[in-house]
């Protein structure tokens, strides 16, 4: 039995219930933008139309037609058949009375033996297009450009291997009226895929994307929508359903996007992994809701959508006629789109690799660019030649790496992977930050008007210098992780910011405003009420310790306890996993040194933060 | 000074079977005394795969006449042999090493990596280095990066597949820390993943970004896992100029001994079905495939160039060449060859020693392999490279020689149990008296390939996460090992359930102590009122949990779960047979009755098993003295825990119950008797 990875571009849209159904022009268009993601193996569309109750199912072929009718005639009843596509492997389109899941796969079963074929789509409001080529190349061959939805998933595929030029393994991947695209690779696959077996599913074309869509049915049948999904996602905390299901857990990175009909709605669904290792956006507009794996996705249907991030380990749900029912974040907050005149470059035109070369063509230093639109590796050319360089739009992965001395503001958001390396220059982010901003940057300052995604500042680092990053908003999880020095000052008290703070830390200091709630620092055990009923047990610590303690976070029980129970309780984590806090007033050098570098922040990001330093921050410092 | 280390010393005599066995060493050093070809086509008589390949001629005459030419090209530059010298780093190394061997690779015209910490001294002005572009950016700036010929994206290594570089504190002197940025004294323990490659597309982005940085060829540094034909073909189309595969046994500075014995695959099966995939894929033209672990003589390398490999990685045995004895300490800094040691200026290299020695190594394997071309009829290298005509199988089983795709002498299943279990007593004693992995230094000996297999999952290999998704950092961040059991009702922090019905008193009270305090459970014959949450209460043929109930009797439909043994390992394929669509209401237990280290419970748990039974004995095993037992059955416990997650953040999982019970995916069988193969319904290593 096989498995082959692939990594992957996305994108899904779903229309409000009072807008207009999405033509596939604007959607394979918009895929078209990120085909660098994909390659020329694999692409492919879902359309949903709530309204169509045909049953339909839809094969690939490569062997004798009869024999091809003769199987489907003998399971199901057909209305009519036509050829849809007429390449090496021909798609069959069915038409039929009715559909019975159980007869599905054992047609797939059958097919699949000899690898001769496979039912890829199958339903009543679903239709799947998919094939061997370049987005543009599966829209062209099946004219998606001429088509309508209420919801449409697209997807790019990079295979890291795909035998032949066959379409099998292009998603959507789709059992009855559920269709799925994935970005990410799931390392519970093979027991995910064995718990399927048990349950009767003898036949698998290899992907970890189709073994989630059949849990997901599988799961429907049991649960309802939102059960399903935090199954899944392991947000279950029922200890029966959790038990039953633990073969139904995701794991590994992944961002999954899930499209699915219950009969009398239209849902689109996306869910990312415990710590989002896999880019995933959301947006919405007065037409339509988005999901994509980068924001110019979105931005090229609209310029003014609404974006933000998923939670890591969390999911979004909206449908057809219920909008929104899970945003996917708590608290959000939408960056102001910039506009400008007088520019020097449009980037609008240039390829995504290639606006260092028009920089280099200029005979001058500070430059002005429009129409930033996800273009990666901006500076890494010219990471020495002192430019001040003036983005607007969205600038997308690897921006300012390995940074001397550079200056760049950014009117926008910015994508992951900002500031690698960085070692001198200033980079002001005027949105918000994407993932892993500043790693193991040892010189230079970073300013973050909006919020910071996932694993800010992880490995900063100081020898002869101190790198500065100044967040205004929130953050995500892993803020400062494995941090060895610089400073990471965050300038709001946000509830929504994220969890294992400075975990890993050997040195620096991570400065944030307000008290922290101390169960989000560092790495600490889960199991803390069993440790404390165990010493109590053993008469290592008395009732009234016992009774203090229960409600506190292990990280404030540490030093608490008498020493004989600390000499056990120090084995049960590393040193290094949790950083210790204070929650306190600024010392006079911390002040010092602060108070030049908010002074800074202020006058050039527009904000007022100067104050707050004469009030408590949690700073937080390796243990020692 | 009479601290300087500048002569061959003694090589002490090796108690325990190691893989770098006497006669290598003093191959290696006949060579790097000589200058001269030594030996070809040696035979050794071991199951490690490529000794069971040969050549299918007889000629084994040796000349200082030879007539084959061994020229080749890396990197845009002519190469007098294609060896690389491969990826020690500045830390690992104490410096002068690093420099004798940049120097030697430019004297040789061959290539040396630098690997992950900087470079030492005006090793920059020698051109025939790759750099490092790895997970803790040790080092790295856009000078080091424009400094060599070409840069190497470090995924992962042979010795520690899906975990990061691990410079001990000891190691980190003032001179390391101005190298590498960080504080003194402090574990330099790379992140486990890059934070910015998650997945092959992340890989495109980063090769592509270095080349706009630099316009040098870019090459990805990986362990042989199991999709290693898929991530090779991944790292193909991402753009990369070659793949430099690291083997199972490979050797290291530090690494943690359960990671480096139970993960990754052997080299020859990654290299020919790389090479393969990639002529099929046609992305083999114009990419590199450099062959690194346990290349120790000429003839390995022969063997490898003709399964596929373009360039053969020497590291081990160039350490070997500059008087390496193999003492296994490079983690500690006492390096008594002056190579590995802490670079404290107390005991120094001498440069020139080792950059003789290594100028003859490479002389005398260069006139070795032209020897071999000689003896093959073969006029150049690169009639050899991937032809596999040459080469045939010997004892090896079909799924084997299907992978590595040569001819056949005979077909064989090996019988899996070639010695007696001996479990390792200082593995054992390391946990009990620590509570930390232990970590060590040099390539594995584990079974099958040095140390004789006694059981079935000594044939067993668990997957490292490389490239297509990021290996979990074990260290800091959430790797969660807590299980369920009883529809629910047991919540347990992990799968390990200890087997205390046969020890004294003393002994059970410490493991009480300690599953209570870490909240595990343990089986005994009574019940303490204290413990009765965490006691599995024993019966003879089987133990009771309130009202449910764990058997060996498969037949017994009340139970809540069935125990297999490891000897009966097979029975467990008929066991989930018969459950069927009921697999998920019922635990399954394995019991270890003979446990070599952590990566057993991992391997048992892919195999099906909820979680695993240890018995008391194998803590006692490990015991020196009985002084505080309740603390050295805590470090057992949290030492087997840290270990456990180091197996699963290495393995991309978050989640252990979930994600590795029955997850076959994640092992792979290297030339295991086919027939067990087929029952436990696994795949080949290196196969597709």
């Amino acid at each position: 039995m096989n498995y082959y990875p692939s990594s992957c571009g996305l994108l899904a849209i779903l229309r409000r219930n009072d807008s207009e159904k999405i033509s596939g022009k604007i959607v394979s268009n918009s895929l078209d933008s990120i085909k660098y993601r994909g390659s020329d193996k694999g692409s492919g569309y879902a359309v949903f139309n709530l309204n169509d109750n045909n049953y339909k199912i839809k094969i690939f072929y490569n062997g004798d037609e009869e024999k091809l009718n003769k199987i489907i005639s003998e399971k199901f009843d057909i209305s009519n058949y036509y050829v849809e596509n007429n390449n090496n492997v021909k798609s069959y389109c069915y038409n039929l009375d009715v559909i019975d899941l159980n007869l599905i796969d054992n047609v797939n079963y059958l097919l699949w033996k000899n690898r001769s074929g496979r039912i890829y789509s199958s339903g009543t409001s679903l239709n799947v297009f998919k094939g061997v080529g370049y987005p543009l190349d599966v829209s062209d061959e099946y004219h998606i450009d001429n088509m309508k939805g209420d919801l449409w998933l697209a997807h790019t595929r990079q295979p890291t291997n795909s035998p032949g030029d066959e379409p099998y393994w292009s998603h959507p991947f789709s059992t009855f009226n559920i269709a799925i695209i994935h970005n990410g690779d799931i390392s519970s696959f093979g027991a995910n895929r064995e718990s399927l077996k048990n349950h009767g599913i003898k036949s698998f074309v290899g992907t970890d994307s189709e073994v989630i869509s059949y849990i997901f049915r599988e799961l429907l049948k049991k649960y309802d929508l939102v059960t399903s999904i935090k199954i899944m996602n392991n947000k279950i905390n029922d200890k029966y359903i959790k038990y039953i299901n633990r073969g139904y857990v995701l794991d590994g990175p992944y961002t999954v996007i899930i499209g699915y009909d219950d009969g009398s709605d239209l849902y689109l669904i996306g869910l990312t992994d415990k710590t989002k290792l896999r880019p995933v956006i959301l947006g919405e507009d007065k037409n339509n809701y988005y999901i994509a794996s980068e924001e110019k996705e979105i931005k090229l249907i609209n310029k003014n959508a609404r974006i933000w991030t998923l939670e890591p380990d969390s999911y979004f749900i909206a449908s057809l006629k219920k909008g929104l029912i899970n945003s996917g974040r708590k608290n959000i907050k939408y960056s102001k789109t910039y506009d400008i005149n007088n520019y020097d470059i449009d980037a609008y035109n240039i390829d995504y690799n290639k606006l260092d070369n028009e920089i280099l063509k200029l005979n001058k230093k500070d430059i002005k660019i429009k129409n930033v639109t996800g273009h990666k590796y901006i500076g890494i050319k010219i990471f020495n030649k002192n430019y001040n360089l003036d983005l607007y739009g969205n600038a997308g992965n690897c921006l300012m790496n390995l940074n001397e001395n550079n200056n760049a503001n950014i009117y926008g958001n910015v994508a992951d992977d900002c500031c690698d390396s960085m070692s001198g220059g200033e980079v002001k982010i005027y949105g918000s930050a994407g993932d892993v901003l500043g790693q193991a940057m040892n010189n230079g300052r970073i300013y973050i008007k909006g919020d910071a995604g996932n694993r800010c500042g992880i490995q900063l680092r100081a020898y002869d210098n101190i790198p500065y990053i100044v967040i205004n908003g929130r953050f995500d999880d892993y803020l400062g992780e494995y941090m060895s020095g610089g400073v990471i000052t965050v300038l709001s008290n946000n509830k929504y910011s994220g969890k294992y703070i400075g975990s890993g830390m050997t040195g620096g200091k991570i400065y944030i405003y307000g008290r922290v709630n101390s169960k989000k620092i560092g790495m600490q055990p889960d199991f803390k009420n069993n440790i404390l009923r165990a010493l109590l047990m053993e008469s290592l610590i008395d009732n009234d310790l016992y009774k203090n303690l229960k409600n506190k976070n292990f990280i404030d029980i540490i030093d608490l306890l008498p020493e004989e129970a600390k000499i056990y309780i120090k084995k049960l984590y590393n040193k290094n996993e949790i950083p210790s806090y204070n929650y306190r007033y600024l010392n006079k050098n911390e002040y010092n040194e602060l108070y030049y570098i908010i002074k800074d922040f202020d006058a050039k990001m527009n904000t007022n933060n100067l104050k707050k330093l004469h009030n408590k921050f949690t700073v937080i410092e390796k243990r020692i | 000074m009479n601290n300087i280390v500048n002569n061959f010393m003694n090589i002490p005599l090796q108690k325990e079977p190691d893989f770098w066995s006497f006669d290598k060493i003093n191959h290696i050093r006949e060579l790097a005394d000589t200058g001269e070809p030594y030996k070809i086509f040696i035979k050794n008589n071991s199951l490690r795969i490529l000794d069971n390949v040969n050549f299918k001629m007889n000629n084994d005459k040796i000349t200082l006449n030879t007539h084959s030419n061994t020229k080749s090209y890396l990197a845009d530059m002519e190469m007098s042999v294609p060896l690389y010298l491969g990826d020690m780093s500045y830390g690992a190394l104490s410096g002068n090493p690093n420099l004798a061997i940049a120097k030697s690779a430019e004297i040789t015209k061959t290539m040396s990596g630098t690997g992950e910490g900087g470079l030492y001294k005006d090793i920059s002005s020698y051109k025939r280095i790759f750099v490092q572009w790895a997970s803790a950016r040790f080092g790295v700036t856009a000078e080091t990066l424009n400094a060599g010929s070409g840069i190497v994206i470090k995924i992962g290594q042979g010795a520690k597949p899906g975990i990061g570089g691990h410079l001990p504190a000891d190691k980190v002197t003032y001179n390391i820390s101005k190298a590498r940025k960080i504080p003194e004294n402090t574990d330099a323990i790379s992140p486990a993943p890059h934070h910015d490659i998650y997945s092959i597309e992340d890989l495109s982005q980063r090769v592509e970004a270095l080349k706009l940085l630099t316009d040098k060829p870019v090459f990805v540094k990986v362990a042989a896992t199991n999709y290693i034909p898929y991530i090779v073909t991944g790292i193909a189309r991402s753009g990369a100029d070659g793949v430099i595969i690291d083997g199972h046994g490979a050797g290291t500075g530090a690494t943690p001994l359960a990671i480096r014995d139970n993960l990754g695959i052997p080299v020859e099966l990654a290299v020919a079905s790389s090479h393969n995939i990639l002529l099929k894929e046609k992305l083999r033209k114009n990419f590199k495939i450099i062959a690194a672990g346990r290349v120790s003589n000429s003839t390995d390398a022969a063997k490898l160039y003709a399964l596929g490999a373009d360039f053969v990685s020497l590291g081990t045995s160039i350490l070997i060449a500059m008087g390496c004895i193999m003492v296994r300490k490079c983690n500690l800094g006492y390096c008594p060859a002056a190579l590995t040691n802490k670079t404290d200026n107390r005991k120094l290299f001498d440069i020139d020693f080792g950059v003789n020695n290594i100028i003859n190594f490479i002389k005398g394997f260069k006139i070795e392999i032209e020897n071999i071309l000689d003896n093959l009829n073969l006029k150049n290298i690169n009639e050899l490279i991937g032809n596999k005509d040459l080469l045939i199988g010997n004892n090896l089983s079909r799924n084997t020689l299907n992978v590595l795709d040569i001819d056949y002498k005979n077909i064989k299943n090996t019988y899996y149990k070639q010695g007696d279990f001996i479990p390792d007593k200082k593995y054992l004693n390391n946990l009990i008296n620590k509570g930390e992995p232990e970590i060590t230094g040099m390539g594995s000996n584990a079974p099958p390939d040095v140390v004789k297999p006694s059981r079935i999952i000594d044939f067993l290999m668990l997957d490292g996460s490389q490239v297509t998704r990021p290996s979990i950092d074990p260290y800091r961040e959430a790797i969660n090992l807590n299980i369920n059991m009883c529809s629910g009702k047991i919540n347990l922090s992990l799968p390990v359930i200890f087997d205390i019905s046969n020890s004294n008193d003393e002994i059970k009270n410490g493991i009480l102590f300690a599953s209570s305090l870490m909240n595990t459970l343990v089986i005994n014959d009574r019940i303490k009122n204290k413990y009765k949450n965490i006691t599995l209460l024993k019966y003879d043929t089987f133990y009771k949990y309130k009202n449910y109930i764990y058997t060996f009797d498969y037949k017994n439909k009340n139970a809540s779960g069935y125990i297999i043994n490891d000897y009966d390992l097979l029975k467990i394929a008929k066991l989930k047979n018969n459950l069927k669509n009921k697999r998920e209401r019922y635990d399954i237990l394995l019991y270890i009755n003979e446990f070599r280290n952590t990566g057993d419970i991992a391997k048992y748990m892919t195999l099906g098993a909820d979680a695993v039974i240890l018995p008391s004995k194998i803590f006692e095993y490990g015991l020196a003295n009985q002084n505080n037992i309740n603390e050295k059955a805590l470090n057992f416990i949290i030492g087997v825990k840290k270990e456990l997650s180091l197996l699963c953040g290495a393995m991309g999982i978050s989640n252990m119950q979930n994600s590795l019970t029955g997850n076959i995916e994640l092992l792979r069988s290297v030339n295991l008797d086919n027939n067990i193969s087929k029952i436990l319904n696994l795949s080949e290593a290196g196969s597709l």
